[in-house]
């Protein structure tokens, strides 16, 4: 049998993650509940969170019951396919830089925000800091403006900074 | 002129053969890097349809799809670093035959294997997809629930990565399809007073997001550089033909995993990579050589690799017949279809028969090209290997910008990526299923709809079980879904029973 407090700490992710899953369900049934629909629409959505709630207890109760994780069990989506050198860093880095292309997306255009963003988050994730890659970078960064917009026809946001700086 | 003629003349046309060339490439470059998954790269170019016609756009993807399927094999054999996860099984003996100076060989019989694969898989699918669709005009609300509860119980007891992760993740995939307005009564349902909510989350983007972007945000995280991997390891062709006694021995290697590839693949859910594990274990266990198995036998690289190309097509057998998509691949292939304003389904094979026979002849003349592809893929393509991470996940990060942006010109859409991205990297990290998400998301709409039919139909939630069709979906839903907690309670009986013994014959 596990020892009880050694179980739950090694089980300290999870339990958060369940403590969020019920945490959700909780407000999202109270808002179906309080939202005056009808049976129709709130059926389906409830009987969802249900088994999830009930999933989510069930999960966490085999997890103790189980004794401390066992890493080999629970693996990511896919099985490691590459032995790479581990940088969680540039994960996060990444993320932030992705999130302010989005923020900027509107307000600077497509072409000009592609070509700020593309060499910061190479840069970002180690690309050396010499002027040919960072020329690189950035006709990656046009290439992918042009396809889309040109030989795709694709519509992309533009905005009043990039009619001035980039006319054509 | 008959459908079969109009659909030959529309993939001989010039502009649509070179799409399909297109896409094999575009397939065999993505197939081949390793953390660029053919379901990204579909994903990807889904916005660049949007241009092109509806066949231009079918038969890219089909392109990209196939020999995506295939490309992964080269690296597994390689370098043991398989392209996607279905190539996984490859490299347990492909990987040996390379050490032992046979690589090409193993690149050979991997290059055969998948075009007998997927070209078996679609005569499969060309024999029984339009029966099925015929067979399906009786469904009602009932088996259409039962058959969306088979899929999603397929993912969840197939799936990799944990049961209750997966099940936890095909149930959020559900929750999100619910957001917005309700398809069956009209009403908008928790957006929480804010407009935009309304239209509820975008299929494509969320798919975006969840399978393209949460993939570059978790291997920006490990430094990819094969550059010093890649020797001189050329592929001749002379080298990679199979001898006789190497086609017998991949004979029955061939057949099995082309049958069971197709059928695997047709289940809702299940996919190529489990088609592949199947296969390669039933292979492993029923061959005569199977003591040879680990150890670079020709036998345990052909049966993976027909299987994988098989279960692609069989995937199509739902999407095609029922409309409901077998997979992650199949569901991008939906919207594809749907942007176009064509509706998948039994009634495509009557009001669009040129479209669906422009799908057959496409995916046979595609796998019958993957013996002029492999080659060329295994002797140049290969080299992109050598491409710096630093550079790629940048631009694949642009592409899926474009690609969520284009869908509806909304900025929101992007932003809803950039959450099914971050959604999809925390669950990739922490062991739940995102391809489980997806899957729940496109067929919740279709489970809900049928489902408030039903329940509107019938008195009672047990009536689905009345009608003998959703009786038995149900039933096999049901076996899928409780036999690994069931095998795992045996498994610790059996270890408590033998602890017994031990202590018992100890005293």
């Amino acid at each position: 049998m596990p020892d009880g407090p050694g179980t739950l700490a090694a089980n300290r992710g999870l339990f958060a993650e369940v403590v969020f899953v019920l945490a959700a369900v909780g407000a999202l049934a109270f808002e179906l509940q309080n939202s005056g629909l009808t049976v129709q629409s709130r059926m389906w959505p409830l009987i969802i969170l249900g088994f999830m709630a009930l999933t989510a207890v069930l999960l966490l109760v085999s997890a103790l019951l189980a004794g401390p994780p066992d890493s080999s069990q629970e693996t990511a989506e896919e099985p490691s396919s590459q032995a790479g050198r581990d940088r969680p860093l540039n994960r996060y880095k990444m993320m932030v830089a992705y999130a302010a292309l989005v923020l900027l997306l509107p307000h600077l255009g497509f072409a000009l925000t592609t070509m700020i963003f593309v060499p910061v988050a190479s840069l970002l994730l180690d690309m050396p800091l010499r002027l040919k890659y960072i020329a690189l970078s950035l006709a990656v960064a046009l290439g992918i403006h042009m396809l889309f917009s040109e030989a795709f026809s694709v519509p992309l946001p533009e905005g009043p900074l990039e009619r001035v700086l980039l006319p054509f | 002129m008959d459908p079969l003629h109009q659909a030959l003349q529309i993939v001989a046309d010039p502009t649509n053969l070179a799409l399909l060339l297109a896409g094999l490439s575009l397939g065999s470059l993505f197939g081949v890097l390793p953390g660029v998954s053919v379901l990204t790269a579909v994903v990807l170019v889904l916005p660049l349809t949007y241009s092109l016609t509806s066949e231009g756009s079918i038969i890219l993807l089909i392109g990209i799809y196939v020999s995506g399927i295939f490309a992964g094999s080269t690296t597994a054999i390689l370098f043991n670093i398989p392209g996607d996860p279905q190539n996984a099984c490859t490299a347990i003996d492909g990987h040996p035959m390379t050490l032992k100076g046979k690589a090409a060989k193993a690149i050979g019989c991997a290059i055969i294997s998948s075009a007998l694969g997927g070209l078996l898989g679609c005569t499969i699918l060309i024999l029984i997809s339009e029966q099925l669709a015929t067979l399906s005009l009786a469904f009602g609300p009932a088996e259409y629930f039962a058959l969306t509860f088979l899929g999603l119980s397929v993912v969840s007891g197939l799936g990799i990565g944990a049961y209750g992760k997966t099940i936890l993740s095909v149930l959020a995939g559900l929750l999100l399809a619910t957001f917005g307005v309700s398809e069956v009564s009209g009403e908008s349902r928790l957006t929480f007073g804010i407009a935009i909510m309304n239209s509820g989350f975008s299929f494509v983007p969320v798919i975006i997001g969840a399978l393209a972007m949460s993939e570059v945000f978790e291997k920006a995280g490990t430094g990819v550089d094969l550059s010093q991997r890649y020797t001189d390891r050329v592929f001749r062709i002379k080298e990679g033909l199979p001898s006789g006694g190497e086609l017998l021995q991949m004979a029955p290697a061939w057949l099995k995993g082309g049958v069971l590839g197709t059928f695997i693949g047709a289940l809702p859910g299940a996919g190529a990579t489990v088609a592949a594990f199947v296969t390669y274990g039933i292979e492993r266990a029923v061959n005569k050589r199977r003591t040879h198995f680990g150890t670079g036998e020709i036998a345990g690289v052909a049966a993976p690799e027909t299987a994988n190309n098989a279960a692609g097509m069989g995937t199509l057998v739902p999407l095609l017949a029922l409309g409901i998509p077998g997979g992650g691949v199949a569901a991008v292939m939906l919207s594809a279809l749907q942007i176009h304003g064509l509706q998948p389904g039994p009634l495509m094979f009557i009001s669009q028969p040129v479209m669906v026979m422009v799908i057959f002849t496409t995916c046979l003349i595609a796998n019958f090209l993957i013996l002029c592809i492999g080659p060329w893929q295994a002797r140049y393509i290969v080299r992109l290997l050598t491409l710096p991470a630093y550079l790629l996940y940048p631009a694949i990060a642009v592409f899926c910008a474009v690609g969520a942006f284009a869908v509806n010109n909304n900025i929101f859409d992007v932003w809803v990526m950039l959450g099914a991205g971050l959604l999809g990297a925390y669950l990739r990290t922490h062991g739940y299923s995102v391809v489980a998400l997806v899957l729940g998301m496109v067929l919740g709409p279709i489970a809900e709809g049928a489902f408030v039919q039903g329940m509107i139909m019938f008195s009672s939630p047990l009536e689905f079980l009345t009608r003998p069709l959703s009786a038995t979906m149900i039933g096999i839903g049901v076996v899928f879904l409780t036999l690994p907690p069931l095998v795992r309670f045996s498994a610790s009986l059996r270890g408590l029973t033998d602890r017994m013994k031990l202590d018992t014959s100890g005293d």
